[in-house]
């Protein structure tokens, strides 16, 4: 669906150098920390940064793409959506001739269903709202490819179940996928295939979600446990006051072989937090 | 194409009291002194800002990023733009023009200038128009609003005081109201707005959002 190769964007501080790729039928997460650059590797795959290397959107490299493969995509972008001074009943007839596939009765529905008001001006929103109203308007028109930045920002708990159970819904017609960030774990967790982590611009872990949450562990060990253990699977480790918090991919290993240790199961945000804040082996 | 010009549209009618002041600050101008080829430059003026502010409401916000994602290319949404600013200028010219000159007509009949005349100076206060445009549009796609407003405050002035001059028929206006040299100058126009049209293409396609 989407294919980023070795693609580089250089800025004053900052340089993503980013390859990844969104499979189809997949729901793939991107997470880091804030800054880490996953609102560029957004913006490369969409063609809104100039960049180098190769970026194939449906196959096609971004270059090629046009109006009506532009249509086969859904995206809700962080830090920019529709212009506040149009109100929901302007982009009925906006989203009407944009897209051919605009589904006029699923997004009114969908408005209403959110208590989203149409006749207002969506600079009057609150961020939980706007959010709503992009997601919406992202399923409205049977894309393909969903490229959502933070799309549960700002909303409340209730908001953002309902926005998973939209998303679990979307994928349950083949075909599809959804290239997903966000900076509580918990969504992706429960809802991706996959998960790239970045950091400092560059791809520092890609893992099935699954392998993830099963595989992975941390270890909490004292200095001299540290010095005992087997470390062939341990992918990177941090002092602690107790001695050593160590990330592995064999958590089973150790559960079998080393029954005084503590071993925490994986998460994503520990993972993450021991991968960035670790010392890498 | 027709999905941006709905949202000019919209985001047009959206300004109501904006919109609505202009008739009003335009009699307010005329009116006293009955003499509307002042009037012609501040209907030039704003006629050509009108398309400029959705321009504005486009970026404000960071909000171009999300509308490149939508199904249009930036070459389609200069061509947009173009397209929007010669039609929303021309209708804006008409309805404001033809309230001025009416209440010129109300007020000061011995000033009045007969329909045809009028229309004479429409036509050079468009073409007007459309030269501004061909600056206006690559320096505010270039700059945006917040950077534009000095080059455009200079811009203002200079164009008001040719309207004068054209419409005063004496210097300027026999550039319009001679045949060829007339044609010469809507070939000149045209010509200014296709190469405003290709650096603008340029301005979008080299920018990052």
């Amino acid at each position: 669906m989407l294919r980023l190769e070795n693609v580089r964007k250089q800025y004053k501080d900052f340089e993503l150098d980013i390859t990844m790729e969104v499979k189809p039928g997949y729901v793939t997460g991107l997470i880091g920390r804030n800054g880490a650059g996953k609102t560029t590797a957004f913006k490369a795959g969409l063609g809104l940064v100039r960049t180098e290397g190769e970026i194939t959107l449906f196959g096609k490299p971004l270059r090629q793409i046009t109006a009506s493969d532009r249509e086969k995509t859904g995206v809700v972008l962080s830090d920019s959506g529709f212009s506040g001074y149009l109100k929901v009943k302007d982009l009925v007839a906006i989203l009407r001739n944009f897209y051919h596939e605009f589904d006029e009765e699923y997004f009114t529905g969908k408005c209403k269903e959110f208590e989203i008001p149409f006749d207002k001006q969506i600079r009057e929103f609150s961020t939980g709202m706007k959010r709503r109203l992009q997601v919406v308007a992202a399923l409205s028109h049977n894309a393909k490819l969903l490229i959502m930045d933070e799309p549960t920002a700002g909303m409340d708990v209730i908001a953002r179940d309902e926005l998973l159970f939209m998303l679990r819904e979307y994928m349950e017609t083949g075909g599809r996928s959804v290239l997903i960030s966000s900076h509580i774990s918990g969504d992706l967790e429960g809802i991706c295939d996959d998960i790239y982590m970045i950091d400092n611009g560059k791809v520092i872990l890609h893992e099935e979600t699954d392998t993830l949450l099963d595989r992975y562990g941390v270890l909490k060990v004292t200095k001299e446990q540290y010095e005992a253990i087997d470390k062939r699977f341990i992918l990177c480790q941090s002092k602690e006051e107790f001695g050593f918090c160590c990330l592995t991919k064999e958590k089973q290993f150790y559960l079998e072989n080393y029954p005084d240790v503590i071993v925490e199961k994986g998460s994503v945000d520990g993972v993450m937090t021991m991968m960035i804040r670790g010392e890498r082996r | 194409m027709k999905g941006l010009l709905i949202k000019d549209i919209k985001l047009m009618f959206g300004q109501g009291s904006f919109l609505a002041i202009l008739p009003i600050v335009g009699a307010l101008i005329v009116v006293p002194s009955g003499q509307l080829d002042v009037g012609f430059g501040y209907i030039t003026s704003v006629s050509g800002l009108i398309a400029m502010t959705t321009i504005n409401l486009d970026s404000y916000d960071n909000g171009y990023s999300f509308l490149f994602t939508l199904p249009i290319s930036r070459k389609g949404y200069v061509k947009e733009k173009y397209l929007f600013s010669l039609i929303s200028s021309a209708v804006m010219m008409a309805a404001v023009g033809t309230s001025l000159w009416l209440m010129v007509a109300a007020v000061h009949p011995e000033n009045h200038d007969g329909f045809m005349d009028f229309i004479m100076d429409m036509r050079n206060a468009y073409l007007i128009v459309l030269m501004a445009l061909s600056f206006l549009l690559p320096i505010f796609l270039e700059f945006g609003a917040e950077k534009s407003r000095y080059i455009i405050l200079i811009l203002c002035g200079i164009f008001t005081a040719v309207m004068v001059g054209v419409t005063d028929n004496e210097i300027l206006g026999e550039i319009f109201n001679t045949g060829v040299k007339g044609i010469l100058f809507v070939i000149l126009n045209t010509g200014l707005l296709a190469g405003s049209y290709a650096v603008s293409c340029c301005i979008m396609e080299g920018k990052d959002f």
